[in-house]
């Protein structure tokens, strides 16, 4: 047997290196020496450069399978093109009508809209339950709220391991509860029922007696409470409602937060392989929900603390099923409200980015690829340091003389929520120097503040300077009017193609004019064929077709 | 205890690592890579033209084409997909994947998952990580060596259980028992072509004679030494060809 002597150690692409360097170095100088066809199944030739060569059939298909479906392609995939002089344009078809591809097209859009909001909490603890274990063992569903828990018992505790018949042979599931004395506290037993998370074949749960009322109204001292609002925790008579509707767990809290971010990207299938035209991302009123969404959207969400998380339903959101099923997972097409447009005022991107600046900043650089950087030098001149009108403070107004325009077109979506709010009134004066936690969340309540009692978003809406009249243009245009110009314009569609040349090419387009492979011209040409066909899968194609995606170099 | 795929394969992928953060991102145009720039006896005037210099005549130099597209390493996510689509099924027909359980078990979790190594490795989740850097850094290149490890060592595994030897992986072009040269070269250009994506050149190639030798000298240490993971020398050298593929920038670059 003859064993190979061993070789130097050295790697393929170092060989690469020694093999193309004297005729690629000829081939730089002019000398004529030609680019020659380079055929991978003939011995290494010296006398040609294959630097920019296209590269071999398989090494492309790696690259367009790892691109455009994010894995390796089979060795079947390989051998099939045994006889191939390239990879056929089938094949290349047949890798962006996959469903790995329309994965790979939802990680793109994730990369820039970054719609995961698995961080954000819908609402504090007192409408939530969480479990106890009872004295028995069995799991029991009580307030994870210690307040709450005291006004229901008088003390932070639990109920007691009986069923509330054993304490009142009468109850009636959903009434308020008569409890024994217990120590100081006042307990009551649990109740069975099939919570709203749970589907009938799942059956029933225990739940605290107190936390299972199903009362419309309640009392906070005097004052009458709606149990199915934000407030109802102040009262003992409220509860969770029917089926525990008005109160969240942690589960269903990570549930909704899931299919927020799928809501966001059906909105993206619908552009990247649903055939929509790709503008209709960011301009759609049409959206996707489903049971969990709508029954959150009715029941949970008006339950949150004004602190937290505003999403309350409003006229200009789709219209809501009258008896939405929290189990219920299938997708289906809603019509919304001329104020939506598109992934902009889906819950994901609202939530992801709380501000309207950190909104409108993400739209900046996605669709108009332009970034804010701080100033190199404070600016000092003919402004005031402490204006609290920021585009008129010193430094700041760079910025902001900017972004404050622009953020005021998502001003009708509350700030920290997903919630319309341009059905609340302009101006209330009784919110002047008011206390009230809606007031606050909504409404300039401090006597020396700019436009005491005006709604927030309104405050710098006035004819006083040429930003103040961009705000007010912003706010009355509203998303589209955000839209419509970045589209019309050709921006939407330079910018969404230097991210994906970007993506393909692994490095940004050069489009220094100095530069002497400046590609200005093929990235003109590309946002022109997706301003034109307004088609995802066809500005993927193109560019993939590129001899700058399919050369070695 | 000395492991001859410590030492073998890390010789082999030492320059190749190297080369690799050399040159993964880079945007040089060949002619910069050979030296044009600064072993040129020719400058180019502000009208292209070319003016002669006191080492040679005029030339006039062709313009390169455009830059291109430049190689990217796998995401973590790419990786996901493709080490099950490389390394095959296991002998009952579970795809094998890095997991957490050394074994090919199918109910152990994926390391690339988001609560495993996925995270430590860069993938985004878009609240804290939000852009996957995807460069060779050293806690990468040191997870996917305990990456081609495991996994190889159940595709050799798997390939010596698998009754039916048309469906064998690892050694699809050569035998459990074959030490033959010819053997060793046609299931190196086979695996070549399934790791890289690559035909390996027909004739000489430094790469298959690299990894020929390096199967030979795995072989001969497990015979010699008893120094081995997997259950038989050939097998032995075949794990360690298949960890210094899956080692190589080649295997992680495209």
């Amino acid at each position: 047997m003859n064993r190979p002597q061993p070789p130097p150690h050295v790697t393929r692409a170092s060989w690469r290196l020694v093999a193309l360097s004297v005729p690629c170095f000829a081939a730089g100088l002019g000398v004529s020496t030609a680019l020659a066809d380079h055929d991978p199944s003939a011995p290494a030739d010296a006398s040609t450069c294959h630097l920019y060569d296209p590269v071999e059939p398989e090494v492309l298909l790696r690259r367009l399978s790892l691109d455009l479906n994010m894995r390796a392609p089979s060795i079947e995939e390989y051998e099939a093109l045994a006889d191939q002089a390239e990879v056929p344009e089938a094949t290349v078809e047949a890798l962006m009508q996959t469903e790995d591809f329309r994965q790979w097209a939802r990680r793109f859009h994730m990369d820039l809209f970054w719609g995961n909001v698995d961080n954000v909490a819908l609402n504090s603890g007192n409408v939530k339950l969480n479990t106890a274990t009872l004295a028995g063992g069995d799991q029991v569903w009580k307030s994870a709220s210690s307040g709450r828990r005291k006004k229901y018992r008088v003390e932070d505790t639990v109920c007691q391991d009986k069923p509330q018949t054993d304490i009142d042979k009468d109850y009636v599931l959903g009434e308020f509860p008569e409890c024994e004395p217990v120590g100081n506290a006042c307990l009551e037993g649990w109740v069975e029922l099939v919570p709203y998370w749970h589907t009938a074949a799942q059956g029933t749960v225990k739940v605290c007696a107190a936390e299972a009322q199903t009362a419309a109204q309640g009392l906070n001292g005097t004052s009458v409470v709606a149990c199915d609002y934000r407030g109802a925790n102040a009262s003992a008579e409220c509860g969770c409602g029917p089926d525990l509707r008005w109160c969240y767990t942690g589960s269903s809290e990570d549930t909704i937060l899931t299919a927020m971010q799928e809501q966001l990207l059906l909105n993206v299938d619908q552009v990247t392989v649903g055939g929509a035209p790709y503008t209709s991302m960011i301009t759609s009123t049409t959206g996707y929900t489903n049971g969990t969404l709508q029954f959150w959207k009715k029941h949970l969400a008006p339950m949150a603390n004004l602190t937290k998380t505003y999403a309350d339903w409003s006229e200009g959101d789709a219209p809501l099923a009258s008896e939405p099923i929290a189990t219920d997972t299938t997708w289906v097409v809603e019509q919304r409200g001329p104020q939506h447009s598109g992934v902009l005022t889906e819950n994901a991107y609202s939530l992801r980015f709380a501000t309207n600046r950190a909104r409108a900043n993400r739209f900046r650089i996605i669709f108009e690829g332009q970034y804010f950087q701080p100033p190199s030098i404070e600016d000092g001149s003919d402004c005031d340091p402490g204006d609290p009108d920021i585009t008129e403070r010193c430094t700041c107004r760079q910025c902001h003389q900017v972004l404050e325009p622009l953020a005021a077109s998502f001003s009708q979506i509350a700030l920290a929520g997903s919630g319309l709010i341009d059905n609340l009134p302009e101006y209330d004066e009784d919110c002047i120097g008011s206390n009230n936690i809606a007031c606050r969340r909504f409404y300039e309540t401090q006597e020396d503040g700019a436009k005491p009692g005006w709604l927030r978003r309104l405050q710098y809406a006035d004819d006083e300077t040429p930003t103040h009249a961009a705000i007010k243009a912003h706010i009355e245009a509203g998303l589209p009017g955000l839209t419509e110009p970045v589209i019309s314009s050709g921006t939407f569609a330079r910018s969404m193609v230097i991210h994906l040349w970007t993506h393909f090419m692994g490095r940004p387009p050069i489009l220094d004019p100095l530069d002497p492979n400046v590609e200005t011209a093929q990235i003109d040409a590309l946002s022109q064929l997706l301003r034109d066909d307004d088609d995802f899968r066809g500005i993927v194609r193109a560019i993939v077709s590129l001899d700058e995606y399919r050369r070695s170099r | 205890m000395r492991f001859v795929d410590s030492r073998h394969a890390t010789s082999l992928c030492s320059l190749a690592l190297a080369l690799l953060l050399a040159g993964c991102g880079t945007t040089t145009t060949g002619a910069e890579d050979e030296g044009v720039a600064s072993d040129s006896t020719t400058t180019t005037g502000d009208d292209g033209a070319t003016e002669e210099t006191e080492e040679g005549p005029s030339i006039t130099p062709t313009p390169p084409p455009t830059k291109s597209r430049v190689g990217k390493r796998m995401t973590v996510a790419q990786l996901r997909a493709s080490i099950p689509v490389l390394a095959g099924p296991d002998e009952d027909g579970f795809p094998i994947t890095w997991r957490t359980n050394a074994g090919t078990n199918p109910t152990g979790t994926q390391m690339f998952a988001d609560n495993q190594l996925g995270p430590a490795l860069g993938d985004p989740n878009y609240i804290e990580r939000v852009e996957e850097a995807a460069i060779p850094n050293a806690l990468y290149v040191k997870l996917m060596d305990d990456m081609a490890r495991q996994v190889c060592t159940n595709m050799a595994e798997a390939d010596r259980k698998r009754v039916d030897t048309d469906a064998r992986v690892l050694l699809r072009d050569t035998t459990l028992e074959s030490v033959e040269p010819a053997d060793i070269e046609a299931n190196l250009r086979y695996l070549h072509l399934r790791f890289f994506g690559e035909r390996a050149r027909a004739g000489e190639d430094p790469t298959i004679d690299a990894l020929e030798h390096l199967f030979f000298t795995a072989h001969d240490e497990a015979v010699t030494n008893g120094d081995q993971v997997a259950k038989t020398p050939v097998l032995e050298g075949w794990r360690v060809v298949c960890i210094a593929m899956m080692k190589s920038p080649e295997f992680h670059v495209y």
